[in-house]
């Protein structure tokens, strides 16, 4: 957390007038992305200024300089077809970084939440007020925050006078910008989660996992609510499901088994792979503790009480692809000819239904840096974690 | 890396463990400089024929001896001369993929890291930008490899910085290996004694080396610029503040031939010049909209009394004069 003038700033500075809330940048985002931003991947780097090649930061959110990466491709009809940047994430408005307001959405699909507010400040709360307290629930006030409540190197709950922050610092039940018009306020708190230290590296090695225990689609739920699994089951349009009623169940096994396309030989001790996450549905933040890990040492995999929650198949931030999707779902192959797709793969990697714009290097970026040996010659979508028949 | 050893590490005298008190890095001149700078002045963005070129977070370096801005950020390069005028461009047309960063060689040859399709590698082009093959490293010891992250040219020698291992490489112009500069001791002097500064956590946020070898990098969660001397230690400048001398973030570093240091904050958006002697002299820029202010400065290069300066928000490069 840093000092108040590290985003505020008291009278303007130079003849220029003080904005809103007297922040130090254009707007909240714009405020936030210079600490959060960087040429190289860092720790607490969450968009790549490396404007050249594609994004680098390989943390579980995702890399928001996919929202200004946009491709185009011949489709089979001839027509052009277009993967736009700004559907590749959370269109967060911060104009000094040249992220616009999303051009397509005026409300957050599924809810309300007008896009051209949406910005860092609409999830994670600035102030970092939301806390966990001794018996594991949230507040946003209290006693004292003493440490992060994201990684799990304390006590797995802190001592009855005193608090741990909300993961990610995400914002709970109340919350709702100051900047923020209207009666659009969290009804549900941060989800429970436990994330390992070292967050943002390649995983063409091993894969980073986020320990989620509960409430994580709930959260999302608060600007997204219409998506969501419904209460009663039938009175909404079919929805995947999502969240504390969407158990893994019989999925697991199949989770478990599945490595690759065609390849059914995996095992409940290693069946983890981080593009395809569930939680946990578990409070227990000791236990979430001893599986959050970027080191591989932490690879089992559902039992089947687990649940399926929207980062399953989503990132929270962006992605490389449409609908921030952790892979591409509009492609026959995430893998052909045993390379990543791209413009300048060779065979049917290039074909440009395959390839939809982008370079190798792109797509291998967008799979968090991963060597397509990790699946199939010709492997296709990972819906089949799950789902493989 | 613990929050209260960053701020210990950037509060407390800046002293290397063991080290003599910060001075003056070696080299810098004794007597005052009747030619001191006391101002930047705003002299015009990068432009070509169509009006001032456009761009965020590019990257810019400077080659003094021929006067020319090379000016990046992805595959095409633009190579400015001392007018502002663009005068060249060369890049994927030339086989360039997407360049991390350039270094110019007085041959007029330059030195290239890029993410090719296999990866990162670092290419020799020709003055045109045609690439005319890797530039191989020879006599490296085991274990030793050539970063990609920054590449400079300075003090006869080329200059790689790994950004994840706090390592600087110094090459001859034709590869070979002539020694490697730890930054770890200068980075981590002034924190608490049992903290190593973890290299994933406390990030190189600017890079340059001066004609004299010394090697400048800024700490933005440090709060200060530290210049590493040839002997390895630092000396560290700066400090935690919002007031002119002070940074909230401090961003790109660059210090021109005569030993004045630049130093930009990004919150800011402010330029700060400090003498040779690390003595805060002033600031320009400042956020803003309209010409001679910045938005999030995000690298700087300087020489011939020139400093170039590129932004955020699509404001290209701007262009100062030292008076």
């Amino acid at each position: 957390m840093g000092d108040c003038d590290g985003c505020h700033t008291m009278h303007g500075k130079d003849g220029s007038p003080a904005r809103p809330f007297l922040m130090a940048s254009t707007d909240p985002s714009s405020t936030c992305l210079v600490c959060h931003s960087g040429m190289s991947p860092a720790t607490g780097h969450v968009f790549s200024t490396n404007v050249g090649g594609p994004p680098d930061n390989y943390t579980p959110a995702g890399d928001y300089a996919w929202l200004l990466r946009s491709y185009t491709w011949t489709g089979p009809g001839g027509g052009v077809v277009v993967s736009a940047g700004e559907r590749h994430g959370h269109s967060v408005v911060a104009y000094d970084f040249n992220l616009p307001s999303d051009t397509t959405y005026t409300t957050a699909p599924g809810g309300t939440y007008p896009s051209a507010s949406l910005s860092c400040i609409s999830c994670h709360d600035p102030h970092g007020r939301y806390r966990v307290r001794s018996d594991g629930s949230f507040a946003s006030s209290g006693d004292p925050i003493v440490a992060s409540g994201t990684y799990g190197n304390n006590p797995a709950l802190p001592p009855t006078t005193q608090t741990y922050g909300a993961y990610r610092l995400l914002a709970g039940r109340g919350y709702q910008p100051r900047s923020l018009s209207g009666a659009l306020s969290f009804p549900n708190d941060p989800p429970v989660a436990i994330a390992p230290p070292a967050y943002n590296h390649s995983e063409a090695l091993t894969d980073v996992r986020v320990a989620y225990g509960s409430g994580m689609s709930e959260w999302c739920a608060n600007c997204h609510g219409a998506l969501h699994t419904p209460a009663v089951t039938g009175t909404s349009p079919y929805l995947h499901p999502s969240g504390a009623r969407a158990q893994l169940g019989r999925e697991a096994s199949i989770y478990n088994a599945y490595v690759r396309t065609g390849d059914l030989s995996g095992t409940w001790a290693t069946g983890y792979t981080s593009m395809v996450p569930y939680e946990e549905g578990t409070t227990d933040r000791a236990l979430l503790a001893s599986h959050a890990s970027s080191n591989g040492s932490y690879r089992i995999g559902p039992s089947g009480t687990e649940n399926v929650m929207c980062l399953s198949c989503h990132r929270a931030h962006a992605s490389g692809w449409d609908h921030a999707l952790r892979w591409n779902v509009g492609a026959d192959y995430i893998v052909a000819s045993g390379q990543w797709p791209g413009v300048d793969s060779v065979g049917a990697g290039a074909k440009p239904e395959i390839a939809q714009g982008r370079t190798r290097a792109d797509t291998r970026a967008a799979m968090y840096d991963r060597d397509p040996s990790a699946y199939a010659s010709f492997q296709t979508s990972l819906c089949n974690k799950c789902h493989a028949k | 890396m613990k929050l209260a050893a960053l701020v210990a590490a950037a509060s407390v005298p800046l002293l290397a463990a063991g080290a003599a008190p910060a001075r003056a890095p070696a080299a810098a001149p004794e007597t005052p400089d009747p030619q001191q700078p006391k101002l930047a002045l705003f002299l015009f963005n990068l432009s070509d024929f169509l009006g001032d070129v456009k761009g965020s977070f590019q990257r810019v370096a400077y080659d003094r001896a021929h006067a020319e801005a090379y000016v990046w950020g992805g595959r095409d390069i633009q190579v400015f001369g001392g007018s502002g005028m663009q005068i060249y461009s060369f890049g994927s047309a030339q086989g360039l993929h997407s360049v991390y960063s350039i270094a110019p060689l007085p041959s007029g040859d330059l030195i290239v890291s890029q993410i090719g399709p296999s990866g990162p590698e670092i290419v020799r082009c020709n003055y045109r930008g045609e690439v005319t093959g890797p530039f191989t490293p020879t006599a490296l010891p085991p274990g030793v490899t050539l970063g990609y992250d920054e590449i400079r040219y300075a003090d006869g020698k080329l200059w790689f910085l790994t950004q994840g291992a706090y390592r600087v490489v110094a090459t001859d112009e034709d590869g070979r290996y002539l020694f490697t500069r730890d930054l770890t001791k200068a980075i981590s002097a002034g924190m608490e004694a049992d903290q190593e500064p973890d290299t994933s956590e406390v990030e190189i946020t600017g890079f340059d080396v001066d004609e004299q070898g010394n090697v400048l990098v800024t700490i933005a969660a440090q709060f200060r610029a530290i210049s590493v001397s040839p002997d390895g230690v630092g000396h560290p400048f700066g400090g935690k503040g919002s007031r002119p001398g002070k940074f909230n973030v401090a961003g790109p570093i660059a210090r021109d031939e005569r030993g004045y240091y630049f130093v930009a904050d990004t919150l800011r958006s402010v330029v700060m010049v400090f003498a040779p002697d690390l003595k805060f002299l002033f600031e320009f820029g400042g956020r803003g909209e309209t010409p001679g202010h910045l938005v999030i400065p995000s690298s700087i290069a300087v020489g011939n009394g020139m400093v170039f300066v590129s932004q955020a928000r699509n404001r290209g490069v701007s262009v100062f004069r030292l008076q």
